[in-house]
């Protein structure tokens, strides 16, 4: 900087700018965020003030069977990210033409991820209902099968709960997909054509390598979605989830929203986030072995 | 090779088919009345459209006690369009600061906003409504607007971010030299060549918020201004609510998002599919 006024009111004009965002970032981030973990170590139940307990909660809480039972819960609903990135991976393949039919199918596709979760999940209660929904009168007509009561059987409302969300989040997974398989370059297929590469070597060992940072940014986003899952086990189990349908951020919700446990959710929060940072940290530590950046120029 | 492409086409119509079913049965229901509903008739056009569904899904039924969801559909307005505007504004103010600005702090503040955006919203739901409570903004929709503002700056900074990195900063440099400042190159320069990113953050912002069912929930426990996500979900766990109701309920609570795509989508998908919303 040659004029040193000038630069000393770049900044504080650069600084007008940001503080908006500053000022959120402190009273409704930074604040709350250090408040919370003073409060994962503190029994609180709104009336009396806050009382410093150690880890109280989190001895408590690992003690806690519904806890467990939540995360076993919200372990099984993740099976929802290898079944979406799998699904979404094969329709992008078959379905990739920039153009026509099959980009008004992918538009179709991308319908319910900006219709609300809340609006999809209302819709999906109705067709999984035991009695007058219309899957399991399909299931009938089509296969003969006698369907189960979905949302009502404690072997069943998980993998419903998969089904309404694999729906739901299928078009965005495609369209991500969509951009990653428009950017491989096409001389790379025609040079594997001419030295007789078959179709499965070509995806396997072509398409599937050039995309594979997608894939990587599909799985990692998935996976912190899923275990963060509230609004469709919320709406499914009509508020009123039980050891079977329950899941980690729901408990979070009943304990500091119903119970008043504001201690104990706190630590619930903290255990869900350390919990995220070590299977994003895992999926890191894999990135370097099987995904592939391009050779660098 | 040609039965080959045949089947895959055959595959892909049918998982189509599969996959628009609850789309379809959604909206032949939500235009029958409730004697027409019925399973065995589920894929017929409605012999007369009737629009008695939506009526009784906006206005309610007082003399059951079924609140309808009109305040609340206006409550969503209220909230998603100046939260969007706002927080794309403010978006785009600090992506310009951000790549064409160095002032002293610049590289410690993109960091920050990294971390920002990785904190776990769950783990500050409680302290929020403490602070809300405090500054008297609990269970109003204005505290609602804050809220998703501050939630959404980080993702609509980084794609402003990403997106004014493609201007030259030459453009920048030059007009520097001909004496335009700070806020002047922002309006004349910056802010012109901005309505891709604008689409692509508007629609984006405007789709989560509107969306939005766990801030709704825990920031507006007061029905009457609660967000439409929250009031279609009390509405439809009414169980005398029938279910042409709850469909016609469902479609007007996905309305405005379906409006929105429909009109603008080419704009949102051509930023997806050039990787705005993807890379770092």
């Amino acid at each position: 900087m040659k004029n040193t006024k000038a630069s000393k009111i770049e900044n504080i004009v650069g600084y007008i700018f940001l503080s908006p965002w500053l000022f959120g970032l402190i009273f409704f981030g930074l604040g709350p965020l250090l408040f919370s973990i003073f409060l994962a170590f503190a029994e609180w139940d709104l009336i009396v003030p806050p009382k410093f307990i150690g880890l109280g909660n989190f001895i408590n809480l690992f003690q806690d069977d519904m806890f467990w039972k939540s995360f076993r819960n919200t372990l099984i609903f993740s099976f929802s990210v290898p079944i979406g990135t799998f699904l979404s991976l094969l329709l992008a393949y078959l379905m990739n033409r920039p153009k026509g039919i099959f980009s008004f199918l992918r538009s179709i596709y991308f319908l319910p991820s900006i219709t609300p979760a809340v609006a999809n999940t209302v819709v999906w209660v109705w067709l999984l209902h035991p009695t007058v929904g219309v899957v399991n009168f399909l299931l009938k007509k089509l296969f003969l099968i006698n369907g189960p009561n979905w949302l009502g059987d404690p072997n069943w409302i998980i993998p419903s709960l998969i089904i309404i969300s694999v729906w739901g989040g299928l078009g965005y997974d495609i369209v991500l997909f969509t951009a990653g398989l428009q950017a491989i370059d096409p001389q790379i297929y025609e040079a594997a054509e001419i030295d007789g590469a078959n179709k499965w070597d070509v995806f396997f060992k072509i398409t599937l390598p050039l995309i594979s940072p997608t894939t990587f940014f599909v799985i990692v986003t998935s996976f912190i979605w899923s275990f963060q899952v509230f609004d469709i086990s919320y709406i499914a189990t009509n508020g009123r989830p039980d050891e079977h349908s329950l899941t980690i951020v729901y408990y979070l919700f009943q304990n500091a929203f119903q119970y008043f446990k504001i201690g104990k959710a706190s630590a619930i929060s903290w255990v869900l986030t350390a919990v995220i940072l070590l299977v994003t940290y895992i999926e890191f530590k894999l990135e370097k072995k099987y995904v592939f950046y391009g050779e660098g120029e | 090779m040609k039965i080959g492409r045949l089947l895959i086409y055959f595959f892909l119509i049918l998982f189509a088919i599969f996959y628009l079913t609850p789309i379809y049965v959604l909206l032949v229901t939500s235009l029958k009345s409730f004697v027409e509903v019925d399973l065995k008739t589920m894929w017929r056009l409605p012999k007369t459209i009737s629009i008695e569904s939506f009526i009784q899904a906006w206005k309610g039924d007082p003399k059951r006690g079924l609140r309808g969801l009109s305040q609340n559909f206006m409550n969503s307005v209220y909230l998603v369009i100046p939260a969007t505007i706002l927080s794309a504004f403010l978006g785009s103010m600090n992506g310009y600061v951000l790549t064409k600005w160095r002032f002293k702090g610049a590289d410690i503040i993109f960091p920050m906003l990294l971390f920002g955006m990785f904190i776990p919203y769950q783990s500050i739901l409680i302290p929020l409504v403490q602070v809300l409570q405090k500054i008297k903004l609990y269970s109003t929709i204005p505290g609602l607007i804050f809220v998703h503002i501050v939630y959404g700056i980080p993702i609509t900074t980084l794609i402003f971010r990403n997106y004014y990195s493609t201007i030259p900063s030459e453009l920048i440099e030059a007009a520097k030299i001909d004496g335009a400042d700070f806020v002047g190159i922002y309006r004349r320069i910056v802010l012109p060549v901005s309505m891709p990113a604008f689409a692509v953050v508007m629609i984006w912002q405007f789709t989560s918020i509107w969306n939005d069912f766990l801030f709704g929930l825990v920031v507006a426990p007061n029905p009457s201004v609660q967000p439409i996500t929250v009031a279609l979900n009390n509405l439809a766990g009414s169980y005398f609510v029938q279910w042409n109701i709850q469909m016609a309920g469902a479609l007007i609570t996905a309305l405005p998002p379906l409006i929105v795509y429909i009109f603008l989508g080419r704009y949102f998908m051509r930023g997806l599919l050039s990787g705005s919303l993807s890379g770092v």
